[in-house]
């Protein structure tokens, strides 16, 4: 019976998440540019839209996905997911990485390895989780970790397109790799109607990127 | 050449054992480099200053032995050519082996070194060339997200081919010289791209100055010889001197693998006898690292 149930269980879980996100009459859009404090176009802003008071029940639908490690770079550099997918971090390369976290929202190590560690890192609580390569110091890469299944990230345009969500009142939030203050400051509230599309704009205050340089400094060496 | 022979070999035969964690290291150095005085004279009219380029190239492979210590092993060539004192002009060629551990997870984590190598330097003009030793270990850490520092004690010997006489009882090998030396250096991120680099350096040891014939540094001296590489005149000195270097420098990032570096030194060298000399070098290089 124990296992009727929970096959029965698993069963809604997975059309649930075939379902996903309303489309079509009863869906509206949010069409977000996010800009520096230039107003030029920022690259990998991620944009959220959390469901206020109950007003949307969010569908949530973890994952699995992908972070590489090409050219001794992680790819992408930013990536949203929501909470409780699991991330894979495939080595590319043909050299060996060691891929770690201290953030709070997700701590973990995967020592010295090459291809793709078996078993992916779940990240199960919202927040920023910065990773790195403790023999290259220069690769960073964040993982965004939304409540949300309504979030994008922007492109070299910094536009963000969020699709299907259904009507009702959002908090938006913004975040960015060099957002100066925390994400709540740039938070807005708007209404998404049963279709069209609601446009909001960001100018962010950016502070300077501050990470272990690959280029060469003379004097300083990586491997000797 | 039979180190670049051991070199490849060695290199070779790694590379077909397919040792785990091996990969390839490469840093290629090109400068224009102004010294205002390359005899390391004291007086005005022993004072010598010379344009010079300077390329270097190291590279080998590197094994990754465990998560935290790399082994490295690099051959090294480098050559030197001066404008007006084409005696200077240099070749060497090398192997160097390096052990680097980092203790911890993460960029702040400190990290120690040891490293050992050998060099045939081979000048245009015969009395300077020798076989170069060096033994070092040293430690660094990155300190938050802008800072670097490290420090490294290194102990150089230099053996000369040539003994050139010229006085009776004095030995002629002025470039056997040997040296302690302890360098400090630091980096700071000034912005994405712009990298503050500095260090001050105490080298305690041998140096070989060139000056006319100079009655107070030939009494202090321990070797003397005639340095035709100056002109006719010249004699070289080897002197036992407390030698005090502060550098100065900006590094610009160019894409992920090279940089352009501006660089000064000020060399200051206190001798035995009060025998003081400055040395001014300013360098512009290409840097380049895969």
């Amino acid at each position: 019976m124990t296992r009727l149930l929970g096959g029965l269980a698993a069963a809604l879980v997975i059309v649930g998440a075939a379902v996903g996100p309303p489309s079509g009459a009863e869906a509206g859009d949010v069409h977000a540019v996010v800009n520096d404090q230039a107003n030029q176009p920022l690259e990998d802003a991620v944009v959220i839209a959390v469901p206020e008071g109950g007003s949307v029940t969010a569908p949530v639908r973890a994952g699995r996905e992908v972070v590489d490690q090409i050219n001794k770079e992680f790819v992408p550099y930013v990536k949203p997911i929501v909470v409780g997918s699991q991330v894979d971090f495939p080595n590319k390369d043909n050299i060996r990485h060691h891929v770690y976290s201290f953030s709070p929202a997700k701590t973990f190590e995967l020592p010295l390895y090459v291809g793709t560690p078996a078993t992916p890192v779940v990240f199960d609580r919202r927040g920023v989780v910065t990773i790195g390569c403790n023999i290259h110091d220069w690769m960073i890469a964040h993982i965004y970790v939304a409540e949300t299944p309504y979030f994008g990230k922007s492109g070299t345009d910094g536009k963000v397109r969020l699709e299907n969500l259904p009507p009702g009142r959002y908090a938006l939030r913004v975040w960015h790799p060099r957002l100066q203050g925390a994400e709540e400051s740039a938070a807005r509230t708007v209404t998404v109607e049963r279709s069209g599309a609601v446009d909001v704009a960001w100018q962010l205050p950016l502070k300077q990127e501050l990470r272990p340089r690959r280029s060469p400094v003379p004097g300083q060496r990586i491997y000797r | 050449m039979k180190i670049v022979f051991a070199g490849v070999v060695v290199a070779c035969l790694l590379g077909r054992a397919g040792v785990a964690g091996a990969f390839w290291i490469l840093d290629a150095d090109a400068s224009a480099i102004y010294e205002d005085n390359v005899g390391l004279g004291k007086f005005k009219r022993d004072i010598k200053s010379d344009s010079a380029i300077s390329v270097l190239a190291s590279g080998g492979p590197a094994f990754q032995l465990d998560p935290s210590t790399i082994v490295s092993i690099t051959g090294d060539v480098s050559g030197k050519l001066y404008e007006r004192f084409t005696g200077l002009d240099n070749a060497a060629l090398g192997l160097t082996a390096t052990i680097r551990r980092k203790f911890g997870l993460g960029a702040e984590a400190p990290w120690a070194h040891a490293f050992g190598s050998i060099a045939r330097q081979q000048y245009d003009n015969d009395l300077r060339d020798s076989w170069i030793y060096r033994l070092g270990v040293g430690a660094g850490k990155q300190f938050g997200e802008r800072w670097h520092a490290s420090a490294d004690y290194i102990y150089d010997r230099r053996l000369a081919d040539h003994n050139f006489p010229v006085a009776p009882g004095i030995p002629g090998d002025v470039f056997d010289l040997s040296g302690h030396t302890l360098a400090l250096k630091s980096d700071f991120l000034l912005s994405e791209r712009l990298t503050f680099f500095g260090g001050y350096s105490l080298r305690i040891g041998d140096v070989a100055s060139t000056t006319q014939r100079n009655l107070p540094i030939f009494l202090a001296s321990t070797a003397v010889s005639a340095d035709p590489a100056f002109g006719k005149g010249f004699f070289a000195y080897r002197v036992h001197a407390d030698v005090h270097t502060l550098t100065v420098g900006l590094s610009i990032a160019v894409g992920q693998h090279s940089s352009v570096n501006l660089e000064y030194d000020h060399v200051i060298g206190d001798a035995r006898g009060g025998i003081t000399y400055h040395d001014n070098l300013a360098r512009v290089g290409f840097l380049y690292r895969y």
